[in-house]
């Protein structure tokens, strides 16, 4: 079975509009053979930088890629990522605005992980993360981890990022686990975090959060975006009108 | 729930700030190497005994507001250009009698321009400097970094202060905006003076500016007490008992409650802000006046 990933701009933007969220994985299967691993990577660019759809691309296929220099050599890691995202402009000849604002450099969130078999044949997930970009573990339909630990109404404006420049570098935080047989992995970008979190600890009689759990190939984010926009709960949208990624992995020993 | 409106190109918002360019702005704010004159001079009938080091408080605001603008360009800022969140009005007050002056200080392309957009604000400063700063290299080092500070409005200071007709001014220009932007969250006025008005009373012109709204709520008006002297400021208070001096009793009355995220901002800067607290800030210094304008406008974190 290949990794369940998709992504969706936000409804008030036309159906073809940059999305600043991006993933990547490898390899594209869901069984992990004893000898291998899988990286996947999740990523959202912040609306308010520019270029930031650009940086989250490139770190999340820079980890995929190159996940020995993530671990080894971090801060080198960050430099190349970092000089491939300063690569793609051309800098002569812009108005004021926009040269101060790249030289302010871009923000993403960064959520990445590693499974692997350990020498005991156990099969341990590493996640590497900065920012709200969450991880969860359901397991026999409960949700037995979230990463980070957070609360549907603790996701602010203002979470940690990944930085282009190196003044603003920060270390992720990391946290390692056992997977099981069938477990399911889930990441996300925050709004659809959000949903998730608040559908499964304040109106888990409901299970819409089940399903993530099980859509299939033919699901459509957008369409899911839209229908939730209009749903109400508490009288408000169900959802936060953003940028939506997903990458599911099921797992199979 | 009020002032929660999100702010986009469909519905953008307004920020106007008030001026006060009357004689006394030309003192020195933290004045050093203080000289006693061999004479008193009097310059704009004002008498004059030493002269000092420092800059003047006119040159302060006027640094304050061109690097308010060029932050909110810049956050305003994307790969495709500078979108269009907010209209912008600098309205100076300055002079007396016939030669009263209440209007927008913007210069060049942007002349006797009232409510600009930050498109137009961002691709037409009055000019560019360009200055070298140091900026760390990521490695423990400094480095030399060329950067560019747009400039839109310059220090000036003559005369009396017609406050009250500077107000006047705002009500004239937001009733038009608030009737083609009800869906917007409410312009906020923020009015900056070094002191009390010399034409008539604005508790009657405050109020009907703040009775301007749009579906969101009402315009807000906060106000910002300058002082070169010194003195105990008194930052966001709940009571008219917080202050001793008239005029400042008078600010207060004028001036609107912080909704509540403003409260939120102005906490998170460290100051001590209630859902009673008012938009005024008393005998600021330089410090407290670019955090007064930080929190005043922190309703920009409502972009999408």
């Amino acid at each position: 079975m290949n990794i369940f990933a998709k992504k969706t701009c936000k409804s008030s933007n036309g159906l073809h509009s940059q999305i600043d969220d991006s993933y990547d994985y490898k390899p594209a299967s869901d069984f992990i053979e004893l000898k291998q691993d899988q990286r996947i990577c999740i990523a959202d660019g912040t609306s308010e930088s520019v270029y930031s759809g650009k940086w989250a691309e490139i770190i999340t296929k820079d980890f995929v890629d190159n996940y020995s220099d993530f671990v080894n050599d971090y801060d080198e890691w960050h430099t190349k990522a970092a000089n491939k995202w300063e690569a793609e402009f051309v800098t002569d000849d812009l108005p004021w605005y926009l040269e101060m604002k790249l030289n302010q450099g871009s923000f993403s969130t960064f959520h990445g992980l590693f499974i692997q078999y350990n020498e005991s044949k156990e099969l341990i997930c590493k996640s590497y993360y900065i920012g709200d970009s969450c991880l969860f573990l359901v397991r026999q339909e409960k949700l037995i981890r979230r990463i980070p630990d957070i609360k549907s109404n603790a996701f602010t404006n203002s979470p940690k990022l990944l930085a282009t420049k190196k003044q603003y570098l920060r270390s992720p935080e990391k946290v390692e686990f056992h997977l099981e047989n069938e477990d399911c992995i889930l990441l996300m970008t925050d709004s659809l975090s959000q949903w998730f979190i608040d559908e499964y600890d304040n109106f888990n009689e409901n299970k819409r959060w089940q399903e993530l759990i099980d859509a299939g190939v033919e699901f459509d984010l957008r369409v899911f975006l839209g229908n939730e926009l209009k749903r109400e709960k508490n009288g408000m949208p169900a959802i936060r009108d953003d940028d939506l990624a997903i990458v599911r992995l099921h797992i199979q020993i | 729930m009020p002032y929660s409106a999100l702010i986009n190109r469909a519905n953008p918002s307004c920020f106007i700030f008030l001026l006060d360019q009357s004689g006394s702005m030309q003192d020195v704010i933290d004045p050093s190497n203080v000289i006693p004159l061999t004479q008193p001079q009097v310059v704009d009938g004002r008498t004059y005994t030493h002269v000092a080091d420092g800059r003047t408080k006119s040159s302060v605001v006027a640094d304050v507001i061109n690097r308010f603008l060029m932050n909110l360009v810049l956050r305003c800022t994307r790969e495709d250009g500078v979108r269009d969140y907010f209209d912008i009005g600098v309205i100076g007050y300055s002079g007396n009698g016939s030669s009263t002056k209440v209007a927008s200080v913007f210069t060049g392309n942007l002349s006797d321009r009232d409510l600009v957009s930050i498109s137009e604000i961002a691709k037409n400063p009055s000019r560019i400097e360009e200055k070298v700063k140091k900026v760390e290299d990521g490695a423990g080092g400094l480095v030399n970094q060329k950067t560019r500070f747009p400039i839109w409005l310059e220090p000036y200071a003559y005369g009396g202060t017609p406050m009250t007709k500077a107000l006047k001014e705002a009500h004239n220009k937001l009733e038009i905006w608030v009737a083609n932007h009800q869906a917007s969250f409410p312009p906020i006025v923020i009015n900056i003076t070094d002191g009390e008005w010399s034409d008539e009373d604005p508790d009657n012109t405050a109020s009907e500016l703040t009775s301007l709204h749009t579906e969101d709520g009402n315009v807000l008006l906060f106000n910002v007490h300058i002082t070169a002297t010194g003195g105990e400021p008194v930052l966001y208070p709940s009571s008219e008992n917080e202050l001793t001096d008239q005029f400042a009793k008078r600010l207060f009355n004028i001036s609107s409650t912080l909704p509540a995220q403003i409260v939120s901002a102005a906490k998170l800067q460290g100051y001590k802000a209630t859902e009673v607290s008012k938009g005024l800030v008393y005998q600021a210094d330089l410090v407290e006046l670019i955090q007064f304008i930080d929190i005043g406008t922190s309703t920009s974190s409502n972009l999408r």
